[in-house]
C-alpha cells in the first residue's frame, strides 16, 4: 500500500495543521511516512503546498507528477496550480472560496473563476468543490476551514485512515476550548460530501 | 520531549537533528537563524532546560561557531546549526578549526537550499567540506538525520575534527517516522588543558596540514564501517551511486521504470569510502551518479576510476545528463535515467484531458500592516527630488523590492546594504544613498559597516528597520529584544547607544507608523552631511494585535488609487465597487495619512 496526497493553499491558512493531522493518523496506523511542506519566507501570503506520503514503503517526500491519490485545496486557485500532481481518477476536494493574489487585486493580472471551475469539473476524479470557508464560519470560526477539509477527506479521500481516527488526532492538535467548533466543522465537512 | 527509547514519533528532519544532538549528550548549542536550518535551534532551545545544556541564538554564525569550538576545546560536545550562507560567515573560524581540531565532538549542521527556496545562492556545502577538509554526512531521511548527527559526534572525537552534517531543504523540512534512541546526559567535569597545540602559529599549521591530510584517510575507513553507506545488490550491468534525499528519488524512479540495478547509497559524500565504491565500480560497465547540486561524489568516482585504470562509463553532471541546478524530484531523476539509458519517456495519464487554465502568480508579499511599508513610503517622499539609491539587506524587507514599493535597488548579503551604499557614494557623490537593514541583521553584520562609514567620513543614511524580532525566519529573539533563546530575560542592546558608540552623530529614532514625523526625520537624515542613522521602530505586525481596522468611504473617495500605487498593501484592493479595504486590514492606519481626500476612516466598533 502506498498513499499520496497534496494539500495546497495560501500561507497562513492552516495547511500545516491539516497535514500534521493526516501524518499523525497514518503514524498511528503504523505506516512509514514521508511528508514535506513550504516553510520560511514563502509563507508570507505566498502559495504553499504540503505533500504527504505513507504506506508500507515510501521514499520521496515530494509527490511525483500524476501520483497524488488526493488533492486537497484550501483555495480554488492553488488547487488549479498543483493539479498536475493528481492521478487520473484521484480524489479532488477543493474549497470554492479563494484569496485573489495581489496582482489580481490591483488589476495587473486576471483570473477567470468560471474557467477554473469548469476545468476542475473536467477532472477524471471524484471531484467535489464546495464552500468550506462558509461551513467553517457556520461551525463558529473561519479558521476551522482545515477541520471542514479534513472531514470531507475522511469520507471521500479514498485513504485507509478511518474518519474516527482522523477526528481524534485532529482534536488532539488544537486547544481544548476550540474542540466544539472543530468537531462541528469536521462533521459539516463530512456531511457536505456524503 | 518524549524520552522513552524505542518510541516511534513523527519528526521534522531539523527536529531529528536536534534529537540526535541531545542523544549524543551535547553541552552547548549555538546558532543564528536561517531558512532552512532555523528549526534545529528552535527545537534545541525548547529542550535545553529539560536536558541541562546551554542553547543560544548567537549574534552571528561566526560567533556561534567559535563559541561551540571553545566549548569543544574542553572535551564537551557542541553543535552549531546554520544555513549554507551562514557557513560563509563562519568560514574564517571553520577553516582554521580544521587545522587546530577539537577535543570534544563538534558538529556543524549546515542546511543547504537547492532550488533555492529561501537563499541568495545554490552553493553546495559538500564542496566547502572538501575545501576545508572536513568530513561531511548527508541524511536521506529524518531517521538518518537523527542517527547521523549522534554518530557524527563520535566521528568528530575519533578524528579530533569538526564534522559537518548537511541536510537540504527537503530533508530539513520533511517529516518522517523516527525511532528514538537513548538520551545521554551531558557530563559536567570538562576542563581546558593548556597546550601549545591550541595556538595556530604558521609552524604549527605547516605540521597540522599534513596531519589533516592523514585524517582524510582515517575518515574514509570509519565511514566505510558506518551504517550510513550501503550497497543494494541488483541485476543489471550498470549501477547507481547516489546520496542524501536523491536516494529516495532514485528508489522511486527505478520502481516506475521497473528496473533493479545495484545501488550504492552514500551517507558520507566526502571523503568517499573508496573501497566500498570500488567494489561496486569493478562489477559494473556503467556507473550513474545521481546527486543534487555539484558533482562532489562524481568527481571522486572519476578520480577513483582513473587511479585504478577501470574501463567503465561514468554518467552524471560531467557527461551532461544529470543537472547541477535546482532541486531534484522523482520525475527529474526518472528523466535522467531515461536520457542515459536511451528509454523513451513515459508520462502518467493526466487527471484531466483539458489544458489547465493559466494561474496568476502568488509570490510572498509584505504583510498588511507591516511597518517597513511606512518607512519605505516616508523615505521615498523625503527623497523624491534626488532619486536616492535604496540598498537593501537580508530579511522580510527584501520583499519591498517588488512594485509598487520598489524600495530595494540592491540586495547582496547580510550587512551588505550599508557597505554597498558606501561604495556607490564614493562614485556618485551628489546622490543620496540609503541603506535599509533589519534589527537582527544590523546586529549580525551591520555594526562594522557603520563604523567604516564613520571612520571614512561617508555620506550615507542607514535606516534600521527595528521590528524587535528576526521575523523572516520565524520570530527568533536577538540581542535587541531582551529575551534569550530559552525565553529568559536578557540584557537588551540599545541600538541608539550602539550607533552613537560607533561614532555616528546624527541619530534619530521614530515610529514609522507616524508617517509625517517619519518623513521629517528622513528629510533631516538625508540633509545631514556625513553618516546618519534613523531607527524606525515599531513591533512586527505578526506579534501584536492593533484591534482596529479601516474602510474607504465611497462618498469621499475620488478613485485616484494613490493608496494602491504608493503603498502596495495587500488589504487595499480593487473591486466592482471601486477601491476597498478588505477584512485582512491589520489596522496600522498609514493609508489614512496619505489619502488626499481623507476618504479612509476607522471602522467604529
Amino acid at each position: 500500500m502506498k498513499y499520496s496526497l497534496v494539500l495546497t493553499g495560501v500561507g497562513g491558512q492552516g495547511t500545516i495543521l491539516a497535514s500534521r493531522a493526516i501524518s499523525l493518523a497514518a503514524m498511528e496506523k503504523g505506516y512509514m511516512i514521508r511528508s514535506t511542506e513550504t516553510l520560511g519566507m514563502a509563507q508570507r501570503g505566498g502559495s504553499v503546498i504540503s505533500h504527504i506520503r505513507f504506506g508500507d514503503e515510501v521514499y520521496s517526500p515530494i509527490v511525483p507528477s500524476g501520483q497524488a491519490d488526493a488533492l486537497l485545496g484550501f483555495d480554488l486557485i492553488e488547487a488549479v496550480r498543483w493539479v498536475s500532481l493528481l492521478k487520473k481518477g484521484g480524489a479532488a476536494l477543493i474549497n470554492k472560496a479563494l484569496i485573489p493574489p495581489y496582482e489580481v487585486l490591483i488589476g495587473e493580472s486576471h483570473f477567470n473563476e468560471d474557467e477554473a471551475k469548469q476545468f476542475l469539473d473536467s477532472l477524471a476524479a471524484d471531484n467535489v468543490i464546495f464552500d468550506m470557508t462558509s461551513l467553517a464560519v457556520e461551525a463558529g470560526n473561519y479558521r476551522a476551514t482545515n477541520a471542514v477539509l479534513l472531514g470531507a477527506f475522511s469520507i471521500k479521500g479514498g485513504s485507509p485512515l478511518e474518519p474516527e481516527l482522523l477526528e481524534k488526532v485532529m482534536l488532539g492538535l488544537i486547544p481544548q476550548k476550540l474542540t466544539d467548533i472543530n468537531k462541528k466543522a469536521f462533521e459539516l465537512g463530512q456531511k457536505a460530501v456524503s | 520531549m518524549e524520552e522513552t527509547t524505542g518510541t516511534r514519533v513523527l519528526m521534522m528532519g531539523n527536529e531529528a537533528i536536534a534529537r540526535g544532538a541531545v542523544e549524543a549528550g551535547i553541552s552547548v548549542a549555538a546558532s543564528y537563524p536561517g531558512t532552512p536550518s532555523s528549526e534545529i535551534m528552535g527545537t534545541l532551545a525548547g529542550w535545553a532546560k529539560q536536558f541541562g545544556y546551554h542553547a543560544e541564538w548567537s549574534v552571528n554564525e561566526k560567533v556561534a561557531a567559535e563559541t561551540a569550538a571553545g566549548a569543544a576545546y574542553t572535551g564537551a560536545r557542541a553543535i552549531v546549526s546554520l544555513k549554507q550562507m551562514g557557513l560563509n560567515v563562519a568560514s574564517d573560524a571553520v577553516m582554521s578549526l580544521a587545522y587546530i581540531g577539537v577535543e570534544g565532538g563538534l558538529v556543524l549542521a549546515v542546511a543547504d537550499d537547492p532550488g533555492p527556496h529561501s537563499s541568495q545562492t545554490e552553493q553546495d556545502t559538500r564542496y566547502f567540506a572538501t575545501f576545508a577538509k572536513l568530513p561531511v554526512m548527508e541524511p536521506s531521511s529524518a531517521q538518518e538525520a537523527k542517527d547521523m548527527t549522534k554518530w557524527a559526534f563520535e566521528l568528530s572525537e575519533a578524528l579530533h575534527l569538526p564534522v559537518i552534517v548537511r541536510p537540504t531543504t527537503r530533508s530539513s523540512h520533511s517529516h518522517g517516522d523516527v525511532v528514538l534512541g537513548e538520551i545521554t546526559s551531558p557530563k559536567k567535569d570538562f576542563a581546558f588543558i593548556k597546550d601549545p597545540k591550541w595556538c595556530i602559529l604558521p609552524s604549527l599549521s605547516a605540521k597540522n596540514h599534513v596531519l589533516l591530510e592523514n585524517k582524510q584517510e582515517e575518515a574514509k575507513k570509519l565511514f566505510a564501517e558506518s551504517p550510513f553507506n550501503w550497497v543494494e545488490k541488483g541485476e543489471t550491468d550498470w549501477a547507481v551511486i547516489t546520496s542524501g534525499v536523491s536516494y529516495n528519488y532514485v528508489k522511486e524512479a527505478l520502481e516506475l521504470l521497473g528496473m533493479n540495478p545495484t545501488i550504492l547509497k552514500i551517507g558520507s559524500p566526502y571523503p568517499l569510502p573508496d573501497e566500498l565504491a570500488l567494489g561496486v565500480m569493478k562489477k559494473a560497465k556503467r556507473i550513474i551518479v545521481i546527486e543534487e547540486q555539484e558533482p562532489v561524489i562524481e568527481d571522486q568516482i572519476i578520480r577513483l576510476a582513473w587511479k585504478n585504470k577501470l574501463n567503465l562509463d561514468i554518467n552524471g553532471k560531467w557527461t551532461g545528463e544529470v543537472s547541477r541546478f535546482g532541486e531534484f524530484n522523482v520525475e527529474r531523476v526518472k528523466s535522467f535515467f531515461e536520457t542515459i539509458l536511451g528509454i523513451s519517456p513515459e508520462q502518467p495519464e493526466p487527471a484531466s484531458k483539458q489544458q489547465a487554465p493559466t494561474i496568476p502568480g502568488r509570490p510572498p508579499i509584505l504583510c498588511a500592516g507591516c511597518s517597513h511599508r511606512a518607512t519605505f513610503y516616508a523615505f521615498k517622499e523625503a527623497g523624491k527630488k534626488n532619486e536616492p539609491v535604496y540598498c537593501g539587506d537580508i530579511g522580510c524587507y527584501t520583499l519591498g523590492y517588488a512594485p509598487p514599493l520598489k524600495a530595494q535597488d540592491t540586495c547582496l548579503c547580510m550587512g551588505g546594504g550599508i557597505t554597498i551604499a558606501y561604495g556607490l557614494s564614493l562614485i556618485e557623490k551628489d546622490r543620496p544613498h540609503i541603506a535599509y537593514i533589519g534589527d537582527s541583521t544590523f546586529l549580525h553584520a551591520g555594526m562594522t559597516g557603520t563604523l567604516n562609514l564613520v571612520y571614512n567620513k561617508a555620506n550615507v543614511t542607514v535606516v534600521i528597520l527595528d521590528n524587535q524580532t528576526t521575523a523572516m525566519t520565524g520570530f527568533q529573539p536577538h540581542p535587541g529584544v531582551g529575551l534569550s533563546a530559552t525565553g529568559d530575560p536578557a540584557p537588551q542592546a540599545d541600538l541608539e547607544k550602539i550607533v552613537r558608540g560607533l561614532g555616528v552623530e546624527h541619530v534619530e529614532t521614530v515610529n514609522p507608523n507616524d508617517i509625517q514625523a517619519t518623513i521629517e526625520t528622513a528629510q533631516r537624515a538625508l540633509d545631514y552631511s556625513g553618516p546618519s542613522v534613523v531607527i524606525a521602530r515599531a513591533p512586527c505586525i505578526n506579534r501584536i494585535k492593533l484591534e482596529k481596522s479601516y474602510f474607504i468611504d465611497k462618498d469621499d473617495c475620488s478613485e485616484c488609487e494613490i493608496c494602491i500605487e504608493d503603498l502596495g498593501c495587500p488589504s487595499i484592493i480593487k473591486s466592482a465597487d471601486g477601491v476597498v479595504i478588505s477584512d485582512t486590514c491589520a489596522g496600522c492606519g498609514i493609508c489614512v495619512t496619505i489619502c488626499p481626500t481623507e476618504a479612509i476612516k476607522e471602522v467604529s466598533k
